[in-house]
């Protein structure tokens, strides 16, 4: 099929076929799935402006239908996810200026392409490391006690290797300090918030997509939120992040929008799959499992920038 | 299927004390390796494929249809397209998921 907007010739199929998948990972991981739906629209021949404002465009959808099921399972912090729009808002903007500025001075294929990679390896072995450390650190009371990430009530068990970290942004006295109960924190500075908030909104608009794979890990690791609380708030600001995004993406001609309409069709049903599996997991192992994901997308970019080769 | 086996939970990743929550997933029981798992799956595969002709109807129809005036409009009316472009892909994911949980509700009804 031709999608006349972006100059692309796609099978549907194929497309909504990387939608369903993408659409399964992101819900139960909690990201909404750029750090595959971006390389794959890349590998399908998309050029990289169009990849970054339609993956938003896409993301937009999936995470409405994602968030949807995590707040029905309690699992949005709604007072963090509105105080982080404030932060991720002027970081989209910067991102997508960032995307112009490629446009009109420098191969913005590559570029982007590159910086992508980067990101996705080195969050890859972040996350591996954190979550096995934390797995092999202990699994004693004395371990978890320690290293519980939120308050009891509200940590379902969950720990981390570097909650300390969270603990110590916590004692930051940068007023206002904000309360979050919801995600069993109780007081932390709102610019350490926001700060997180916008770093994360300049890799959705530069990099495409929700950018909860770099969000969620820094929700869970500064913030010291708990994993199944960063999931599905992290999907409630995607929506509002995407939604943004969308709209100065297009403005700037980055949007192709019967691609991510054909592909949102496939990730509807995905996204109820998945985010139904974050009941069976928690913790580290919802994210050691989430480690071979962002190399996937990192190797399908590398693949596609050395050969040149398009599938689809 | 909206209610996987626990056999897909590598054995590795669960943690100490961490039990499946089931009365906070509004989930129904866990397959296991039986005739009911089967079933189960062969209703998940009629439903996939009961929404696989649906998308395939709606792909034809609509997007197909609207692929020269959204053209149109991306070439003419930047702003207009954008909001546009926002509006169709929140429409179709609240379309979809009414669509999708009508038919799933449909389906198990009738395989009850």
């Amino acid at each position: 099929m031709d999608f006349p907007i972006s100059g692309t010739h796609i099978n549907p199929v194929a497309l909504m076929g990387a939608g369903l998948l993408i659409g399964v990972l992101g819900g139960f991981f909690g990201v909404g799935g750029s750090f595959l739906a971006g390389p794959a629209l890349f590998a399908f021949g998309v050029p990289m402006n169009f990849v970054v404002g339609t993956d938003l465009a896409h993301i937009v959808g999936k995470s409405i239908v994602a968030a949807r099921r995590h707040s029905r399972l309690g699992n949005v912090d709604f007072k963090l996810g509105m105080l982080m729009i404030a932060g991720t808002i002027p970081g989209v903007e910067a991102g997508a200026q960032g995307i112009q500025y490629l446009k009109r001075n420098a191969n913005v294929d590559q570029v982007v392409a590159l910086v992508f990679i980067f990101v996705l390896i080195s969050i890859s072995i972040f996350v591996a490391w954190e979550s096995l450390r934390t797995l092999q650190l202990g699994k004693g009371a004395r371990f978890n006690k320690a290293h519980s990430v939120g308050s009891a009530k509200t940590n379902k068990g969950d720990v981390s290797a570097l909650a300390g970290v969270a603990r110590r942004i916590h004692l930051l006295q940068f007023p206002p300090m904000i309360s979050l109960p919801r995600s069993g924190i109780e007081e932390i500075s709102l610019w350490a918030i926001l700060a997180v908030a916008f770093v994360g909104g300049v890799c959705s608009g530069f990099l495409g997509g929700g950018a909860g794979y770099i969000r969620m890990p820094a929700m869970v690791y500064l913030l010291g939120v708990p994993t199944h609380l960063a999931v599905g708030t992290d999907l409630f600001e995607v929506i509002i992040s995407g939604g943004y995004g969308t709209l100065t993406h297009a403005l700037k001609g980055n949007v192709d929008i019967l691609i991510a309409l054909v592909m949102q069709t496939g990730a509807a049903i995905g996204a109820k799959l998945g985010a139904s599996l974050t009941s069976y997991l928690h913790g580290p192992g919802i994210r050691l499992a989430f480690v071979p994901l962002p190399l996937l997308g990192a190797a399908l970019l590398i693949y596609t920038l050395i050969t040149g080769h398009h599938f689809g | 299927m909206l209610c996987p086996a626990t056999d897909f939970i590598p054995a590795a990743t669960t943690e100490p004390g961490q039990t499946w929550r089931r009365e906070n997933s509004g989930m129904s029981e866990p397959t296991t390796k039986s005739s009911g798992g089967s079933a189960t799956l062969v209703w998940y595969l009629v439903e996939m494929t009961v929404y696989a002709l649906f998308v395939f109807a709606y792909y034809l129809v609509v997007l197909h249809a609207s692929r020269s005036w959204l053209k149109d409009l991306f070439d003419a009316h930047k702003a207009i397209y954008a909001v546009v472009a926002l509006a169709l892909i929140i429409g179709q994911v609240v379309l979809l998921e009414l669509v999708t949980t009508g038919l799933f509700r449909l389906i198990r009804g009738n395989s009850k």
